[in-house]
């Protein structure tokens, strides 16, 4: 039988609700109600998320992130500290039962990273996974990927940086010298790059070639979220992402 | 008394320790952006080495951690055993020279 894929397509939503829906979605896919879906997304208003193991004390400038009206949200995945510009980049969530993937961790993110690999391809930029979890161009990150396995799912998701303002990212984020330390480089600036840096596309046409990425070689239906998934993302959002307990338990 | 250490792993992920002791562990809280699958682990981890005397080895605390990863099926990424027994000795260094 073949697999079905759902493809939800690029939406904005607040910080609380973008990582609700990713549960919500990844419960549904648990208890059989959902399809494996592949989900592509923006912030608005633009936040920065923390990874689950991460302080916030010591990770997010608080008071700049105020300041510019900048939602913080504590991730249910590992990995570091992003800064979602509203109009910077395009996030995308790969939902799937655990067994639809290589059972290696690094060989899952190496598998899903691939589709994003094939995507950039699509508009001439040619990236390469660098492991644990980033795509790199020309040596410099451009997308940054957590996963995380529950109940038998799998959740990926990334960032694939179109524009980037440096200044205002490092100014929202507090990056330790213990980071860069091993990277003999003068500055963790340098360390980053955009879509825009390597090709003249536009948000949407990157958006189509990430969608292409992904979805080629798979059968793809348009069913969209359904509204016992949105109910729990709104209970999710309300009681767990914006609850000052969950942001603070680290 | 109260430590704390950042430990940068080669190639690999950012691990930090907060720790308060007097002859053993107190309490330990391990932060960074690592990987550890499932992640609710932390919890497992940080519970077990409270009461660790002070002060240790570091093959006592790899031990530690990895009976704990072994009993819950669990997979640490971009991290390992012994950097956490690396990070929370440097921490326990850090509170002395304070």
């Amino acid at each position: 039988m073949v697999t079905e894929w759902r493809l939800l397509e690029l939406e904005s939503n607040n910080a609380f609700q973008n990582m609700a829906l990713d549960e919500s979605i990844c419960e549904h896919v648990s208890q059989g109600k959902s399809p494996p879906t592949i989900r592509f997304f923006k912030w608005n208003p633009s936040a920065v998320s923390i990874g689950y193991f991460q302080s916030l004390e010591q990770e997010v400038n608080q008071a700049k992130c105020k300041e510019l009206g900048i939602d913080i949200v504590r991730r249910r995945t590992g990995g570091g500290a992003v800064y979602h510009d509203r109009d910077g980049e395009i996030t995308y969530s790969m939902i799937a039962p655990e067994s639809f993937f290589p059972k290696g961790i690094t060989e899952s993110y190496w598998n899903i990273c691939g589709h994003i690999i094939t995507g950039l391809a699509h508009l001439g930029i040619q990236s390469d996974f660098k492991p644990i979890n980033d795509i790199i161009v020309c040596g410099k990150k451009i997308s940054g990927n957590a996963q995380t396995r529950r109940n038998g799912v799998l959740l990926q998701h990334g960032t694939i940086l179109y524009d980037l303002d440096v200044e205002k990212m490092f100014s929202l984020l507090k990056v330790s010298k213990e980071k860069i330390s091993d990277k003999l480089i003068a500055s963790v600036k340098e360390r980053v790059t955009c879509i825009k840096d390597h090709a003249s596309v536009s948000r949407q046409e990157l958006y189509e070639a990430l969608q292409k990425g992904f979805c080629e070689n798979k059968t793809i239906i348009t069913e969209k979220i359904s509204d016992s998934e949105l109910e729990r993302a709104q209970q999710l959002a309300q009681e767990k992402y914006a609850s000052k307990e969950w942001l603070d338990w680290r | 008394m109260r430590g704390f250490a950042e430990y940068k792993v080669f190639g690999g992920k950012l691990l930090k320790a907060e720790i308060e002791y007097d002859t053993t562990l107190k309490r330990v809280r391990f932060f960074g952006d690592f990987f550890l699958h499932p992640e609710e682990t932390i919890i497992l981890l940080e519970k077990i080495l409270q009461g660790t005397p002070i002060p240790f080895s570091i093959e006592a605390i790899e031990s530690k951690i990895a009976g704990v990863l072994k009993d819950q099926n669990a997979e640490l990424v971009g991290v390992s055993p012994n950097d956490f027994a690396l990070v929370l000795q440097e921490a326990i260094q850090n509170a002395n020279s304070c």
